[in-house]
């Protein structure tokens, strides 16, 4: 199975959090490939795709942060207009729903990838691995972490 | 008529909206809510509004916002049927609230009355 670990940080929302949390990353020299921000009014959750989600994981939990990871599944993009269309309405024909989401331009104007959270992570494998899809592997994106 | 026992020291209660209210009432309702971590604090603001901030328990997060809203909703519910007051509920981080050993002061009341 492919799938990519997700960085999620619960964050209070006030200001400045958002810098702290960067600030880890930066400090670490960790790349972020993409990022997503759900706000709740007074907290929200904070999402990560990095080169080095373990090192990022283990960091953020050293210093006190809330957070955890989640496994997803990455399925590249075409370049052009309904390539997300495309590939959405084939997820939505399996029946699968997305939870969460974020996107990874690896290269601009030329290869992206839809990143996305479900319920059931074997379950949602199983009915997508025969497709005629590119999956985003670790190894695509990873760097040697420790 | 039924005699109930004593819900805390009377030098700790407050009274919001009209209704007596202990902390250690929203305290036991706390303490057994899966995900709640040690420390709250009770805000009294404005007319009357009272916020509680509740700190998460790290291994609770599973990275979802959903089972944080639940909770928050869970927690609200609880404390509503406990106290007959509904409160405005806050998630906080673990560690970031006063420790609730010894007297750390649970209320803490800025209201314009």
């Amino acid at each position: 199975m492919y799938y990519v670990d997700i960085i999620s940080i619960f964050a209070e929302n006030k200001p400045g959090k958002l810098e702290k949390i960067t600030e880890v990353l930066a400090k670490e020299n960790i790349n972020i490939l993409g990022f997503s921000i759900i706000s709740a009014k007074d907290f929200g959750v904070i999402k990560f795709l990095v080169d080095m989600p373990e090192r990022a994981y283990k960091k953020f939990k050293e210093k006190g942060f809330t957070v955890a990871k989640i496994p997803a599944i990455g399925i590249e993009l075409e370049d052009r207009p309904g390539g997300l269309y495309e590939i959405l309405k084939l997820i939505s024909t399996k029946n699968i729903n997305v939870e969460n989401a974020l996107v990874y331009v690896a290269e601009t104007r030329k290869k992206a990838y839809f990143v996305f959270e479900v319920e059931d992570l074997e379950k949602t494998w199983e009915k997508l691995k025969d497709e005629k899809i590119k999956f985003l592997k670790l190894s695509d994106f990873i760097k040697n972490e420790f | 008529m039924r005699i109930e026992r004593p819900l805390g020291r009377a030098e700790n209660m407050f009274i919001v909206r009209g209704v007596n209210i202990f902390p250690q009432q929203i305290e036991s309702v706390l303490m057994g809510i899966k995900g709640v971590a040690q420390n709250y604090q009770i805000l009294l603001e404005g007319y009357d509004e009272m916020t509680i901030k509740v700190e998460i328990d790290r291994d609770f997060f599973d990275g979802r916002i959903e089972r944080l809203l639940k909770l928050k909703d869970d927690i609200t519910e609880k404390i509503k049927q406990a106290i007959q007051v509904r409160p405005k509920v806050e998630l906080v981080e673990s560690g970031t609230l006063p420790i609730s050993e010894g007297k750390a002061k649970r209320v803490i009341d800025k209201r314009i009355l």
